[in-house]
């Protein structure tokens, strides 16, 4: 139960020193392993304004293994799969180059930094990533469309 | 039972010198034009009577004759079976085959010749039937259970009598035989033997089709050749195999980058890494909390490098690592390492009294600290020559070895190892001189009870660098086809990437991307739908006991990201026909 053990002391870690711009708790009490995390758009970015929330699980394995950020809230952007799960893609959480240091809060530090920044090298949905780079207002008009429609 | 196919009756002369071999009557046959010959093949003038062979395709040869029978039984019928008729006492031998001949007459009579033949060596018997005045019946096997164990055929009266007849003709010597005269003037002996010869050619009445044969034949040579190209290519395996794990057992192959599954560190590796109390550098002061994310996240190669480093931690006295109960044995490579990076291995002499005799010379100084410190470290001499010129000028070491109670000597900048100030797992902080560290090869340090459960049971990667922590030279996979093919396809293709790379350096960057060859992309393609195969088995392995130490390092074979995600969900399960294949002829695909 080492992974309960550390999952707590990140917990506790994050609620002493919260990253700006994203909020962070247990989904249900009593299990450390699902994490409710709100994002609110960054000023500046087409996202602005919204307010995007997201399940972080943590396998069983954690640390050993990294955990996994799916969008509950629909949003435009290349790095997030516009299906119903929503995945983030993260360097950092392929299991080849996860590590057992990384924190939750790294990850979800990243996370908010991607909002700001989209990684086009790194994007699951390389159509967005096309637009992202060779059309940027139209990107931006669509980003900031959906979060309206959908992250109010 | 065996049916007669042929008879065929003709005349051959017997040396009267010659003594021939019982079953071997391959004598001269008479010319057809001076004496006498007779085939009978039709199948309406012949019968089978009986015949214990049940194969066929035997032939009854011997000397036709007419078994002996008591003068004064009334079957001895002259009418019938002239006077002259070639009884056995006209033949030259009692050991010759021999084939009976006799009118069917009654039952009775029947019985008597067969008994009388039954006496001699007669391979077959020929009834030949009589007109109805001589004969009651036409069956010589009827009623009683036939107790002989030669073959009974009838002829045809038409044929039989005649052939009696001429039976009687060569009974007598070689002048008085049928056409004799001319026989003797053809220059044969007087005294030699002119006999009737008889083969009996039967065939199974139920023979196998030649098709059928065929058939079989083909299978029988299929089954071959697919044992024997069977048989090589197990022993070309077990060849390839020896040979890899030859290759693995020095070293020359990596298994990591193999992809073979989960490669775990046994227990008795495992007790050999190092374990030791930590210590900070700054001597048990408060570590700043701050840096705590910093040090987490700097856990690169290039940390050793730095020369502004503010902790170290310290190999405590050999007490208290005897305490621990763990024997320290490090790799020299190792050693050697530490030594070309570390610039002042030096020891508090207080805590290593045995050095204390030798700290006058600087070499003998590292010496003595290489033992004190790793407790047998196998350092060779040339390692230690290569050391000693990076080992301070005496001036700045001696201070220091005698000022045993100074800050600097209580906590000698030990470069070794990384900044670690906190279990990467737990990501509790390690405690000065009170926390007990396990040190990997890499010489990343965690606590022994976060790191050795997961080394035992699910990675042997460092999970922070993920380098490997056996040995060199451990085979610890058990080594399959699959992996022997796969480590040379890989091989083969390293060499061709080699290769193209240095022709495009050569053409000064022609067109690489035509790497050539239908059977270069066909190699690649066998490699990555190898990986996925392997992938496949290990997922379905995995399934079982939680999806977890998934592979190190990406495959070894940087086939993109898109492909790695893949693998996760690829569910490959290989046809049973497939496996079985596999079993016959390893190698294949």
């Amino acid at each position: 139960m080492s992974a309960v053990k550390r999952i707590t002391k990140e917990l506790a870690e994050f609620s002493n020193n919260p990253v700006p711009g994203v909020s962070a708790g247990l989904a249900s009490e009593g299990d450390v392993f699902k994490w409710n995390v709100i994002l609110t758009g960054p000023q500046g970015s087409p996202y602005s304004g919204g307010v995007f929330t997201l399940n972080l699980t943590l396998p069983t394995e954690y640390p050993f293994k990294p955990p996994t950020l799916n969008f509950t809230t629909k949003i435009y952007h290349p790095n997030v799969s516009n299906d119903d799960k929503g995945s983030m893609c993260l360097g950092i959480l392929r299991s080849e180059s996860w590590k057992p240091s990384c924190k939750i809060s790294q990850v979800l530090e990243m996370a908010a930094g991607l909002l700001k920044e989209p990684n086009v090298d790194d994007a699951v949905e390389t159509s967005i990533a096309d637009e992202f780079k060779n059309s940027p207002d139209s990107f931006e008009k669509t980003a900031r469309e959906w979060t309206r429609k959908y992250a109010k | 039972m065996s049916a007669a196919t042929n008879f065929n009756f003709s005349v051959i002369v017997i040396p009267s010198a010659a003594r021939p071999v019982a079953a071997n009557l391959d004598f001269p046959t008479l010319n057809q034009s001076l004496s006498f010959a007779l085939e009978v093949s039709s199948p309406s003038d012949f019968q089978t009577l009986y015949s214990q062979d049940s194969k066929g395709g035997n032939t009854f040869k011997g000397l036709l004759y007419v078994p002996d029978l008591d003068p004064s039984d009334p079957c001895d019928n002259h009418d019938l079976v002239p006077r002259n008729i070639t009884r056995k006492a006209n033949l030259p031998m009692d050991d010759l085959k021999l084939i009976a001949y006799a009118p069917l007459i009654t039952q009775h009579c029947s019985r008597q010749y067969m008994y009388s033949a039954e006496n001699d060596n007669v391979a077959a018997f020929i009834f030949y039937g009589v007109p109805a005045k001589y004969s009651n019946h036409t069956d010589p096997l009827q009623g009683e259970e036939y107790p002989f164990e030669y073959p009974v055929y009838f002829l045809d009266g038409a044929i039989g009598q005649p052939l009696m007849n001429k039976l009687s003709e060569y009974s007598a010597n070689m002048s008085e035989v049928y056409n004799g005269f001319n026989l003797t003037e053809a220059g044969y002996d007087i005294r030699d033997y002119a006999r009737i010869y008889t083969v009996i050619s039967t065939r199974n009445t139920n023979p196998m089709p030649g098709l059928w044969l065929f058939l079989l034949v083909v299978v029988a040579v299929l089954l071959f050749i697919i044992g024997a190209s069977s048989l090589l290519m197990h022993l070309f395996q077990f060849h390839y195999r020896r040979s890899l794990r030859r290759r693995i057992a020095n070293g020359e192959v990596d298994l990591e980058g193999l992809g073979v599954g989960r490669i775990t560190v046994p227990r008795e590796f495992l007790a050999k890494f190092p374990l030791y109390v930590y210590i900070a550098e700054n001597g048990g002061q408060s570590t700043p909390p701050k840096r705590k994310a910093q040090n987490s996240t700097a856990a690169t190669r290039s940390a050793p490098k730095e020369e502004g480093r503010r902790k170290e931690k310290v190999r405590v006295p050999s007490a208290v690592v005897v305490k621990e109960g763990v024997s320290i044995m490090i790799p020299a490579t190792i050693t050697t390492e530490r030594k070309s990076k570390g610039k002042e291995r030096v020891k508090d002499k207080s805590k290593s009294p045995t050095a204390i005799d030798t700290t006058t010379s600087p070499e003998m100084a590292e010496v003595s600290t290489s033992k004190g410190l790793t407790l047998a470290s196998p350092t060779t001499p040339s390692t230690k020559s290569r050391s000693s010129p990076r080992v301070q000028s005496p001036s700045t070491s001696s201070p220091q070895l005698g000022g045993a109670q100074t800050p600097t000597a209580s906590s000698p900048p030990h470069h070794r190892g990384y900044h670690q100030t906190s279990c990467p797992i737990c990501l509790d902080d390690f405690i000065h001189q009170e926390t007990t560290v396990r040190e990997l090869p890499c010489l990343h340090i965690f606590h022994p009870e976060c790191i050795d459960p997961y080394l035992e049971s699910q990675s042997s990667l460092c999970v922070l660098c993920k380098q490997s922590c056996l040995p060199k030279g451990y085979v610890p996979i058990r080594l399959t086809n699959a992996i022997v093919r796969r480590e040379r396809l890989l091989r083969s293709v390293r060499e061709r990437s080699r290769e193209v790379a240095a022709a495009t350096a050569a053409n000064n960057g022609g067109n690489s991307n035509d790497e050539g060859g239908i059977l270069w992309r066909w190699r690649l393609r066998r490699l990555r739908r190898q990986e996925l195969d392997l992938m496949g088995r290990q997922a379905l392995v995995r399934a079982g006991r939680g999806n977890y130490g998934e592979r190190g390092r990406g495959g070894g074979f940087g086939l993109g990201p898109q492909y790695r995600e893949q693998r996760v969900v690829e569910d490959v399960v290989r046809p049973r026909w497939r496996e079985t294949m596999d079993r016959i002829f390893p190698g294949f695909r």
